[in-house]
């Protein structure tokens, strides 16, 4: 069993990171700073996939299946778009945070490894699998850093009164980028569905719940766009998107109505 | 009205330009007209409109909207239709009939009589949900063609994504009634030229099919510990399972369980099993389980059994049984010969997620004789016809370019 691994591998990229969040708060005029944050935290990154490829290698199947599977791939792809959306957007706490978060992830996977499970349904062994749950990783991450970012807002807005409208600026583009991913992932898992299935959307409570979730941040982008200048609304309706999120990736199974659902694994 | 741009001036409802209220006030109207339009005279009821008819029904909404757009495009009765509240509220009036599926189950016998007369356990084909998409589709229609109408290169990220979605809503609404969906069933060596409906409505398919070899490859079977008064397994959260691997020991409950021998198709001789390919051959393996607080060892053979052999158990104490479980399938294919006409053949492989296309024809792996497993001499084909998919494809990858644009521009600049 390659979990037996895990805490090495997941202790050394843990330790690149931190130390990479180090160096890019240090109060220093080095020019190559932050090159050298990025490049630390980018080993860190390149450690944690070493893992993943010799694991999908001694599983003989991409190691997509179990959520503690799931959860590895989130621990990957967290700091990945991180250090991304940095490289191209420099939002410096978006990066602590998802590797913060990564590292949760690790550290609940080192508590419930969950490694019992090899077997993957025929269904799910498709090319489609890896684009389509990658794409949501990349998405619920963006989406989840908007609702944090919503909080924050509606903490400011409420019982400071430093509020500014960039701090909203700031979540458009997240919701912007996680929006695309989320409707990539949408679109991916109905060309998938046809190909397995026969059917490329079958209004299953999955499917209906995934649904949802995109129609709530399409209300929020386009009532951004025609009240530029209000705050209160716009805040809770993404805060409340991520809560419709949630349910659809977690609440789900619990739903009444979703007891027949083919993705309730 | 000439100052109608100054959002101040607007606070008496129902005076141009509408704003939310209105576009709210309209949209929960359609909802209200929908769920009694169902009540009174379930759409269900209704002919659907079949090729060419959802053509021409579309053809025509496509045109009236462009004329009323073309001639029409200054009343403020026109701005409104295109305008972001109005989008909002159709937006808002489908998320919440989306939102009312995803809490109700899709089934009518599973709901109480008020639920079901309204619509809500079949919704996709309800009154309200009808109006809800053709609002949607109205709204989406004339913001798409204002945007046209003024078309300027930076706004191919809107274009591709609002007509992409238009695209793809319509042609999959209109399309939806002419799609067929068959079930053959296949057997060894019958040639099959007929499929069945889900009402047992048989069909002649266009070719024939000649099943050659049904195969399925299991994964190992898992071995898991049942109470034997209840017979039931016993559950850890899944924990108090393996998968066979005869490298590794496993424990469960207080047993250190070792794995013997272990075959993939074997054949029962007396007690024991031995390496055999016959039809109706069995996993079986030879375990050995140790009781890590008393020392007790049991030792012997269990199986999963199949349709021809009994499944067989090992005792551990009084308490609890070792079982095989059946094993779960990796992958079943059919080797097929199929015909399309008199004078060709042709020997092709179908299998999940591989389907094979014939004659505008998509053939998936859908099923087999569950109770014989890897036995089974039947293999279910679930053919499926849908002429709309190219449109609908042609919406969706619009879709996708238009993602892939929102991601790499962002919000952009104000
Ligand atoms: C794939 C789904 C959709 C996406 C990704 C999307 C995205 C966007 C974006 C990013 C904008 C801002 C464009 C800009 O600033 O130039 C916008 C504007 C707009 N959208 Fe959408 N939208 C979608 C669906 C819809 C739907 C379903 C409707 C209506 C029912 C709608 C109506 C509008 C309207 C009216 C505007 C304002 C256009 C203007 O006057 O500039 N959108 N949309």
């Amino acid at each position: 069993m390659n979990w037996v691994n895990f805490p090495i591998f997941a202790l050394i990229s843990v330790i690149l990171w931190i130390i990479g969040v180090i160096v890019y708060y240090y109060p220093s005029k080095y020019v190559f700073k932050d090159k050298l944050a990025n490049i630390i935290i980018s080993l860190g990154i390149g450690v944690l996939g070493i893992f993943i490829v010799i694991l999908w290698i001694n599983l003989d199947r991409p190691p997509l299946r179990t959520l503690g599977e799931t959860r590895l791939w989130y621990s990957f792809f967290l700091p990945l778009v991180g250090l991304l959306t940095y490289l191209r957007w420099k939002y410096k706490w978006f990066i602590s945070y998802s590797l913060g978060l990564s590292i949760l992830f690790l550290i609940l996977n080192y508590i419930h490894p969950e490694n019992y499970s090899k077997t993957l349904m025929p269904a799910l062994q498709s090319p489609w699998f890896i684009p389509h749950v990658i794409v949501y990783i990349f998405s619920y991450a963006l989406l989840a850093a908007s609702a944090i970012v919503a909080v924050y807002g509606l903490y400011l807005f409420h019982f400071k009164t430093n509020f500014k409208i960039n701090i909203l600026n700031l979540s458009d583009n997240m919701v912007y980028l996680g929006f695309g991913f989320l409707t990539l992932g949408l679109l991916f898992g109905a060309l998938w569905a046809k190909e397995a299935w026969g059917h490329y959307w079958t209004w299953d409570p999955k499917e209906t719940w995934a649904f949802l979730t995109w129609m709530v941040y399409l209300i929020y982008i386009h009532y951004r766009k025609y009240h530029i200048k209000k705050i209160n609304g716009p805040l809770w309706t993404l805060a409340l998107a991520f809560v419709v999120l949630l349910i659809a990736w977690f609440g789900i199974n619990y739903l009444p109505s979703a007891q027949s659902s083919v993705h309730t694994y | 009205m000439h100052n109608s741009t100054d959002k101040n001036t607007h606070n008496i409802i129902w005076n141009f330009p509408w704003k939310f209220i209105e576009s709210f006030c309209i949209a929960t109207g359609l909802l209200i007209i929908g769920f009694a339009l169902e009540y009174i005279h379930p759409k269900n009821n209704i002919a659907i409109l079949y090729y060419p008819y959802n053509l021409f029904a579309g053809s025509i909404f496509i045109s009236i909207l462009i004329l009323i757009f073309y001639f029409y495009r200054k009343k403020p009765l026109v701005k409104w239709l295109s305008s972001i509240p109005a989008s909002i509220s159709a937006i808002s009036l489908l998320t919440f009939l989306v939102l009312l599926m995803g809490l109700t189950p899709q089934n009518d016998q599973a709901v109480d009589k008020l639920t079901k007369d309204l619509g809500l356990s079949h919704l996709t084909s309800s009154w309200e949900y009808f109006l809800a998409s053709f609002y949607f589709l109205l709204i989406l229609g004339f913001v798409i063609l204002k945007k046209i109408f003024h078309f300027n290169w930076k706004n191919t990220g809107f274009i591709l994504n609002h007509l992409g979605l238009w695209i793809t809503i319509f042609s999959a609404s209109l399309g939806s009634s002419d799609i067929i969906n068959l079930s053959i069933n296949l057997y060894k060596g019958e040639k099959i030229w007929y499929a069945s409906d889900k009402n047992k409505n048989v069909y002649k398919l266009p070719f024939t099919l000649n099943l050659i070899r049904f195969d399925i490859e299991e994964y190992n079977p898992n071995i898991g510990i049942i109470d034997n008064k209840t017979g039931m397994l016993v559950y850890g959260n899944g924990k108090n399972m393996f998968i066979i691997n005869k490298e590794v020991t496993n424990n469960i409950l207080d047993w250190n369980i070792f794995i013997e021998e272990y075959f993939n198709f074997s054949v029962k001789i007396n007690q024991s099993f031995i390496p055999g390919n016959n039809t109706g051959a069995v996993h079986s393996a030879k375990i050995r389980a140790i009781n890590t607080i008393t020392k007790d060892t049991v030792s012997g053979w269990i199986t999963c059994g199949n349709y021809i052999v009994q499944a067989q158990a090992l005792k551990l104490n009084n308490n609890f049984s070792l079982v095989m479980l059946s094993p779960e399938p990796k992958k079943y294919k059919s080797e097929i010969v199929v015909y399309p006409n008199a004078f060709e053949s042709d020997t092709v492989f179908i299998e999940v997620n591989k389907p094979y296309k014939i004659k505008g024809w998509k053939l998936y792996q859908s099923s087999y004789n569950k109770r014989m497993g890897r036995w089974s001499r039947l293999s279910v084909i679930e053919a499926v016809k849908d002429p709309w998919l190219p449109v609908v494809y042609f919406g969706v990858f619009m879709m996708m370019a238009g993602a892939v644009y929102m991601i790499w521009i962002g919000k952009g600049k104000k």
